[in-house]
C-alpha cells in the first residue's frame, strides 16, 4: 500500500474526511470464473489489489478438495474512476487448485477491519497476508487504521486467527501488535506486514515510506521475542516487503522507487518496481539482487511470491482491468524462473502476460509510433515522458500519467519534439493540457501562455512554423484541437511559451499529445512478393496525396508459417499508421529462393538515413541507415554492409539490413546486395555527419555586474548564442551583456550549434548592486536558504514578495517530512553588511497546534544576526516580541544591527512525542541603511570646447571638491596634463589644442587621486563635451 | 572674442636685434579740487568709478637667443621670452559671463641678414611657463610647442610657432578678474647642423584674445 508521497499525505487531511462513507457489505457468496489470462479478474466487476498467495496443501483445516490450494489474499479497490485515493473497505481472495485452468473462486469480502478489530475505524483495507500459524491455525496480518490512538500515524497492524482460509476470523490479540506506540514506540508508517514462519520461530517484517522494521514473535503468532530493528541493504525499498525462503536463503521482495533516468528501478518516482534482496538468516545482512519486475501500469506494485505445485509464482497487480486505475487495481499472476547457476539463486526477470500488442484500430493519430523529446531531460521524476504519447488520458491523473516540467525554478519556455523515421503527411494536433494553478499566477503548473506547433521543413533543413493553424487553445479540460495545412515532415514540436506572473513561470504539463496525419483518398497496398518460410512483410506502403508519395508504416496481421510453406498466394490485412478510414488488404505471392534460373540481372540495393535531421545536412541523433535492397526475381538477399570501412556485417535471407551508425562526427556506410543468383549489386554509399550532442556555455558574472558567456561545441560548431534578461525576448549574444540597472536580474542563456542542437536554457544571476542606501524590505535582493524545504514547497517563496491568500505549496516554505525535527531555520544573505532594523513573517498551517503533525504554528522563534566581529549568530536585541500567526505577519522591531546575514530559528510546536512542520509564507527583512558608497575623490570636471584665433581648444576644468589636495591628471585626445597638488577648491585647468578649426564631439578622462579615510584613492572622471567648429 | 592687445618683440637669433613694441598702458585721470579768491565755490564730485580693462605687457621688447645644448645633428640656441603680464582691473560684475582670455603667439621666420635662407618660424619653439597664476589655478600656461625636428611631445604639438599657439590662459575670465597673472617662456630655435652662419631676425606676436 502506497499513500503517493509526502505532499499528498499532507495535503489529503481533510479529504480523507469525505470518504468515511462505508457502506457495510455483507460478505458476499463466493463466485466462480475461469480466466487464463491476466489479470485473474479483469472485467472490471471487482479491482483487487495488494495479492499475498497463500498454499492450503490438501488436508488441511478448511481444504477438502484433495489437491493443494493456492489462495491469493487481496484488499478490495472501491475508488471511483476519478478518485485518487485507496477505498479500500475489505479483503476478499482468490483460490484455485491449477493457475494454468484457470478455474478461480472468488471470496469477494472475507473480513472488514472493524467487523473482527473492535479497535480498528472502518476502511483502509490495506495490504494484509494470511499465514499458517505454528499450530496450523490460519492467521491474518493486517493494516488496521487504530480508531483511539493518539499516535501522529494511526495506523498498526493487527492480527485476526481463523480454523479456516476463509474465516471466520476474530481478533487474535485483542489490540494492535504494532503501532507507534506498540510493543515499542517507533514513528513509522506501520503497514504492509509480511510474515515468515519457521518451526517454532515467527518472523516479521513491516514499514512503508522507505522504513523497513523487523520484529520476532513468539509461537503464540503474536507475543514479541526481543525488540523492533530497522532492516537495511534493499535499496530503493518504498514498501510491500514480501518474505520467503527457498533451499536455505532468505529473500525479501518489495516495491523499490529509487528514480531516475538511469535507475534500474523505475523511470517515475510514483511508480515502483517489484525488488528483492537476500539473506542467509532472517536476521541479514541483506543483499540487494536487481529488479523481478519492472514498473506495472498503476503506480503501485506489489509482490507476492510463492511456489505452488511445483511451480514459482509472482502476484502482483495492475491497472489493466477494465476501468482500472491507480486507485482500481487488479490482481495478476506470472510464473517465476530461477537461475540456480548462480550463489543464492536469483530470481530471473518476470515478463507480465499478456504481452502488451500494438492497437490495430485504424486512427490518425501517429504519436504512438514517434520517438519522444522534450526540453527539459532529465525530466523531473515525479513525471513520466512516454505519457505523452501512450494514448491513455485518466480522468484524474497522477503526475506519472502526464509529462511535466516542475522545478523550484521554472523557465519561459519548453518544448516537446516528436520524430518518425520517415516522412509523415500531418495536418493536425490534439492535446491535452493538465493544471493545478490558472494561468498567470507564475506558480506551480498552468496552462502555457501561448504555444505553438512548427514542423521540420524537409527542403530549408529548419524548424518552421505549421501553415494556416486554426489557433493554439490552452484549455485544460479534454483534448485542445488545432488543424493546420497538411506538412510532410519526420518531426514536428510544440514550444509552450510559460505562463508568467511577470516574474516568475509555471511549469507546463501535458497528459497526452496526439498528431493527426492528413488522410489520403484511399490506401491501396501493393502486391508482394516472400519467399517460402519469409513471414515478415515489407513495414511500409505507398500513401499517395496528390503528387507526392510517402512511405507509411504498416503493421501487417501476422503471417502464418502455413501461408508460407509452399509456393502460392495469400491476402494479408494490416493497418496503415494515421490512415484512419479503416485496414488495408494486400496480395501476397509466396515464391522459390531456388528458382534462378537464367537470372543476370544483380539486385538495386538503396541507402536511406532515419535520425533525427539537423541543419546543414547533420543528423541530431544516432542513425539508423536502412540498407534496402529489390530483386528483379523477387527473392530475398545478402547484404554486406560497413561502417567507416571496419568490418563487414553480412545479414543473409534479407530484403534490408539497418545499420546503426552512432558517436559524434562524420561516419561513412558503404553496401552491397547480393541476389539468390549470386549476382552483386553495385557498392553503394552514404556519408552519415552526426552531432548529437547540444553545445555548452557557461556564463560568468563580473564584479561589475556584467554577464559574459562563453560556447562550445565539439562537433558542428557553434552557430550562436542567445540570451534573454529576465522575461525578455531571446537576443543574440554579441559580447558581455551588461546589467540594466541596479536591481537583480536573472540572464538565461543558451548556446546553438550549426547541427541545429539547442542547449537547454541556463540562467544566471546578477545580483543587486546594493551599495547604495538600502530602506524598506530588503528581503527580496537577499538570497534565501532553509534548514530543510520539503520536496513540494519552495525556500525561494520567503522572498518572492507574494502573500497570496491562499498559497499553493509552491507558494509557502515548509518542511514537512516524515520525521520533524523541534527547530528549523530560515536564512537571508546579502553581498554586504546592512544595518537593519525590523522584520516580520507569516506562518501557514494546516493543523492544530498540539497535534504533533502536519504544518502548524510554531512555539516561538528568534531573529538572529551574524556577528562579523565573532562569526556566529547572535540573537538581536531590544526584540519587540515574536508573535506566531499564521493570519498576519508577525512584526518585531529591535535595535538596529549591520549584518550580511540573518537567520530566523524557529521552535516548532509539538504534542509530546512529535513536532508539526512550519512553513512561512513571506518573510521581510527591513533595512535602515545609508548605503556602501565606495570611497571616492569628488572633483567636477567641466569640458568646454572653444574656439580661438578661428581654432579649436579643448578647455578641461578639474574643481577639486575634496577636503584635501588631490592630484589631478587629464586625459584628452589632444594632451595630457597633470597637476600633482590641486588644493581643496582649486582647480586644474587646461586648453588642449586642437590645431584645427573644428573639434568632434568626445570625451576627457580626469583622474583624481587622493586620501580618503587614510587611504589614497583614484577616482576616475568620464566627461563628454560636444563638438565645436570654429569661424575662420 | 576680440583680440585686445597685440604685442611684438624682436627674437634675433645668432646676433642681437632690437625691435620696438609699443606698450599702451591706460593711465588713469583724476580729477582734483581747484583754489579761488572770494567765492567760495563748493562741488563734491565723486571719485569716477572708471571701468576696470583687461590689458597685456611685456616685461621688454627683444630677446635675442644663444646657443646652447647643440648636436651633431642640431644647433639650438635658446631664450627666454620676457614676462608676460595679463592684468584685468575689471570687478567680476563688468566680465562678460562665459568670458576667458587668453595670449597666443606667433612667429615670423628667422630672416637673414646677409642673404642667408630664412629659418622657419616652425623651427622655434616653446614651453611657457607661469609665474604667478594666482590661486584658483584657472590660469594655466599653454602646453609646450616643440620644432618641426622634434617628435610631438603632445598631439600634433611638433609645428613650431607658424600659427598662434597658446601662451597662457584662463578657464573663466569673471573667476579672475582683478588681479595680474605673468608668464614667460623657455624659447629654442633648433635648425639643422648646417645651417647657414649669420644673424637671423624674427617677430614674434602676442595677442590677447577674450
Amino acid at each position: 500500500m502506497k499513500i503517493s508521497v509526502g505532499c499528498w499525505a499532507v495535503a489529503t487531511a481533510a479529504a480523507g474526511l469525505l470518504i468515511g462513507i462505508a457502506t457495510p457489505a455483507q460478505a458476499a457468496d463466493p463466485i466462480t470464473f475461469t480466466n487464463t489470462t491476466n489479470p485473474i479478474l479483469g472485467d472490471g466487476s471487482y479491482y483487487s489489489a495488494d495479492p499475498a498467495p497463500l498454499v492450503v496443501p490438501a488436508g488441511a483445516p478448511g481444504n477438502t478438495s484433495g489437491r493443494d490450494e493456492l489462495y491469493i489474499y487481496t484488499g478490495h479497490d472501491e475508488a471511483g474512476p476519478s478518485t485518487n485515493d485507496f477505498v479500500m473497505n475489505e479483503w476478499g481472495a482468490f483460490r484455485t487448485t491449477d493457475v494454468q485452468a484457470g478455474q478461480w473462486t472468488h471470496y469477494p469480502s472475507l473480513m472488514r477491519p472493524e467487523q473482527v478489530f473492535a479497535w480498528a475505524t472502518p476502511a483502509r483495507a490495506y495490504a494484509g497476508q494470511v499465514v499458517r500459524g505454528v499450530d496450523g491455525r490460519y492467521y491474518w496480518y493486517v493494516p488496521i487504521n487504530e480508531r483511539d490512538s493518539p499516535a501522529a500515524d494511526k495506523f498498526a497492524i493487527g492480527v485476526a486467527v481463523s480454523d479456516s482460509p476463509t474465516g471466520p476470523w476474530t481478533d487474535h490479540a485483542g489490540g494492535p501488535i504494532i503501532s507507534q506506540r506498540v510493543p515499542t514506540a517507533n514513528n513509522i508508517h506501520n503497514i504492509d506486514p509480511t510474515i515468515l514462519v519457521e518451526g517454532q520461530r515467527v518472523f516479521v517484517w513491516w514499514g512503508s515510506f522507505g522504513n523497513l522494521r523487523m520484529l520476532e514473535f513468539q509461537a503464540d503468532m503474536k507475543t514479541p521475542v526481543g525488540t523492533q530493528r530497522t532492516v537495511t541493504g534493499l535499496t530503493g525499498f518504498f514498501e510491500a516487503a514480501w518474505a520467503f525462503k527457498r533451499n536455505g536463503t532468505y529473500y525479501i521482495a518489495y516495491a523499490g522507487n529509487n528514480a531516475g533516468p538511469t535507475s534500474p528501478c523505475t523511470p517515475a518516482n510514483y511508480h515502483a518496481c517489484i525488488a528483492y534482496a537476500t539473506a542467509a538468516s532472517p536476521e541479514g545482512p541483506w543483499t540487494y539482487r536487481g529488479t523481478v519486475l519492472p514498473p506495472v501500469s498503476s503506480t503501485t506494485s506489489h509482490p507476492g511470491i510463492l511456489e505452488f505445485n511445483g511451480q514459482w509464482y509472482l502476484a502482483y497487480h495492475t491497472a489493466d482491468a477494465v476501468g482500472g486505475g491507480h486507485f482500481r487495481r487488479s490482481v495478476a499472476i506470472d510464473k517465476v524462473e530461477w537461475d540456480d547457476t548462480q550463489t543464492p539463486p536469483r530470481m530471473k526477470p518476470v515478463t507480465p502476460t499478456p504481452a502488451k500488442g500494438r492497437d490495430l484500430t485504424p486512427r490518425p493519430n501517429i504519436a504512438q509510433e514517434a520517438t519522444v523529446s522534450v526540453s527539459n531531460e532529465p525530466v523531473p521524476t515525479q513525471y513520466w515522458v512516454k505519457a505523452l504519447n501512450d494514448e491513455i488520458v485518466r480522468s484524474n491523473p497522477l503526475p506519472p500519467d502526464m509529462w511535466g516540467t516542475w522545478t523550484g525554478n521554472n523557465p519561459p519556455q519548453q518544448w516537446v519534439q516528436y520524430r518518425w523515421d520517415q516522412p509523415m503527411r500531418i495536418s493536425g494536433s490534439q492535446i491535452e493540457f493538465w493544471n493545478d494553478q490558472p494561468q498567470g499566477t507564475g506558480v506551480g503548473v498552468a496552462a502555457p501562455a501561448r504555444w505553438r506547433i512548427q514542423y521540420w521543413a524537409l527542403d530549408s533543413g529548419q524548424w518552421v512554423d505549421v501553415p494556416n493553424p486554426s489557433g493554439y487553445p490552452t484549455g485544460t479540460q479534454g483534448f485542445q484541437n488545432t488543424t493546420f495545412d497538411p506538412v510532410t515532415t519526420t518531426q514536428v514540436r510544440a514550444t509552450f511559451d510559460a505562463s508568467t506572473n511577470g516574474s516568475t513561470y509555471s511549469a507546463v504539463a501535458v497528459e497526452e499529445w496526439k498528431i493527426l496525419a492528413a488522410q489520403p483518398e484511399s490506401v491501396t497496398a501493393p502486391a508482394m512478393t516472400v519467399e517460402v518460410g519469409e513471414r515478415e512483410l515489407p513495414g511500409t506502403v505507398g500513401v499517395a496525396f496528390g503528387s507526392e508519395t510517402l512511405r507509411a508504416p504498416v503493421f501487417w496481421d501476422p503471417v502464418t508459417a502455413e501461408q508460407v510453406a509452399a509456393p502460392g498466394e495469400f491476402t494479408v490485412r494490416g493497418t496503415v499508421l494515421g490512415y484512419a478510414a479503416g485496414r488495408v488488404a494486400a496480395q501476397v505471392r509466396v515464391i522459390s529462393p531456388g528458382d534462378t534460373e537464367g537470372d543476370v540481372t544483380p539486385p538495386a540495393l538503396t541507402l536511406t538515413p532515419s535520425g533525427s535531421a539537423g541543419s546543414a545536412d547533420w543528423f541530431r541523433s544516432a542513425v539508423r541507415v536502412r540498407a534496402s535492397g529489390t530483386d528483379d526475381r523477387g527473392g530475398r538477399m545478402t547484404i554486406r554492409s560497413t561502417v567507416d570501412g571496419g568490418q563487414p556485417v553480412t545479414a543473409t535471407e534479407v530484403r534490408y539490413a539497418d545499420v546503426d551508425v552512432s558517436g559524434d562526427g562524420q561516419h561513412t556506410v558503404a553496401a552491397t546486395a547480393t541476389d539468390r543468383a549470386g549476382n552483386v549489386s553495385a557498392p553503394v554509399s552514404l556519408a552519415v555527419m552526426i552531432d548529437a550532442t547540444a553545445p555548452a556555455s557557461t556564463a560568468a558574472v563580473s564584479a561589475a555586474r556584467a554577464v559574459t558567456v562563453t560556447a562550445s561545441d565539439a562537433s558542428s560548431g557553434v552557430a550562436r548564442v542567445e540570451y534573454t534578461i529576465d522575461t525578455g525576448a531571446w537576443t543574440t549574444y554579441s559580447g558581455a551583456i551588461a546589467a540594466p540597472d541596479t536591481n537583480k536580474h536573472t540572464v538565461s542563456f543558451r548556446a546553438l550549434d550549426v547541427a541545429g542542437n539547442l542547449e537547454t536554457a541556463k540562467t544566471v544571476t546578477i545580483p543587486a548592486d546594493i551599495s547604495g542606501p538600502l530602506t524598506g524590505n530588503i528581503g527580496p535582493i537577499g538570497t534565501p536558504s532553509a534548514s530543510y524545504t520539503a520536496g513540494w514547497n519552495s525556500v525561494t517563496a520567503l522572498n518572492d514578495g507574494a502573500d497570496p491568500p491562499s498559497p499553493s505549496q509552491a507558494q509557502i516554505w515548509g518542511t514537512w517530512s516524515g520525521t520533524r525535527p523541534q527547530t528549523q531555520w530560515i536564512q537571508y544573505d546579502w553581498a554586504r553588511p546592512v544595518r537593519l532594523t525590523a522584520t516580520e513573517l507569516k506562518f501557514w498551517r494546516d493543523s492544530d497546534q498540539g497535534s504533533g503533525d502536519g504544518v502548524a504554528e510554531p512555539d516561538g522563534w528568534v531573529l538572529q544576526y551574524w556577528d562579523e566581529a565573532t562569526a556566529a549568530w547572535r540573537d538581536v536585541t531590544g526584540a519587540s516580541g515574536y508573535g506566531t500567526s499564521s493570519s498576519a505577519f508577525n512584526n518585531v522591531t529591535f535595535d538596529p544591527v549591520t549584518t550580511p546575514r540573518v537567520r530566523v530559528t524557529i521552535q516548532a510546536n509539538g504534542n509530546g512525542t512529535t513536532y508539526s512542520a512550519v512553513a512561512v509564507t513571506e518573510w521581510r527583512v527591513f533595512a535602515d541603511d545609508p548605503g556602501d558608497q565606495p570611497a571616492r575623490v569628488p572633483v567636477t570636471v567641466t569640458v568646454q570646447p572653444r574656439c580661438l584665433a578661428g581654432k579649436a581648444y579643448v578647455a578641461v576644468q578639474g574643481h577639486n571638491d575634496h577636503d584635501g589636495p588631490v592630484r589631478i591628471d587629464i586625459e584628452t585626445g589632444h594632451g595630457e596634463r597633470s597637476f600633482p597638488a590641486v588644493a581643496p577648491g582649486a582647480n586644474a585647468y587646461q586648453s588642449f589644442a586642437t590645431r584645427a578649426a573644428s573639434v568632434a564631439a568626445g570625451s576627457v578622462t580626469v583622474r583624481a587621486t587622493g586620501t580618503v579615510n587614510g587611504k589614497e584613492v583614484t577616482t576616475v572622471y568620464t566627461t563628454a563635451h560636444p563638438g565645436v567648429a570654429c569661424a575662420a | 572674442m576680440s583680440t585686445l592687445n597685440r604685442k611684438r618683440l624682436a627674437v634675433a637669433g645668432a646676433a642681437s636685434a632690437v625691435l620696438a613694441g609699443a606698450v599702451a598702458l591706460p593711465s588713469p585721470a583724476l580729477a582734483a579740487p581747484g583754489d579761488s579768491d572770494d567765492i567760495r565755490v563748493t562741488v563734491d564730485i565723486e571719485e569716477i568709478n572708471e571701468p576696470g580693462v583687461l590689458a597685456m605687457s611685456i616685461a621688454g621688447d627683444s630677446v635675442a637667443l644663444a646657443e646652447n645644448g647643440s648636436t651633431l645633428l642640431v644647433r639650438q640656441f635658446v631664450g627666454t621670452l620676457p614676462t608676460v603680464t595679463v592684468t584685468d582691473t575689471r570687478t567680476a560684475d563688468e566680465v562678460p559671463d562665459g568670458a576667458a582670455w587668453a595670449v597666443l603667439g606667433s612667429a615670423t621666420d628667422f630672416t637673414g641678414d646677409a642673404g642667408q635662407a630664412p629659418i622657419g618660424a616652425g623651427h622655434l619653439g616653446w614651453r611657457p611657463n607661469l609665474i604667478d597664476g594666482g590661486e584658483t589655478g584657472l590660469v594655466t600656461e599653454g602646453e609646450e610647442v616643440v620644432t618641426v625636428l622634434d617628435e610631438p611631445t603632445q598631439p600634433g604639438n611638433n609645428v613650431g610657432l607658424v600659427d598662434q599657439e597658446l601662451l597662457v590662459s584662463t578657464f573663466d575670465s569673471e573667476a579672475v578678474a582683478g588681479d595680474a597673472y605673468s608668464v614667460n617662456a623657455n624659447l629654442y630655435l633648433r635648425a639643422p647642423a648646417d645651417v647657414a652662419a649669420g644673424s637671423y631676425t624674427s617677430t614674434l606676436t602676442l595677442s590677447l584674445f577674450e
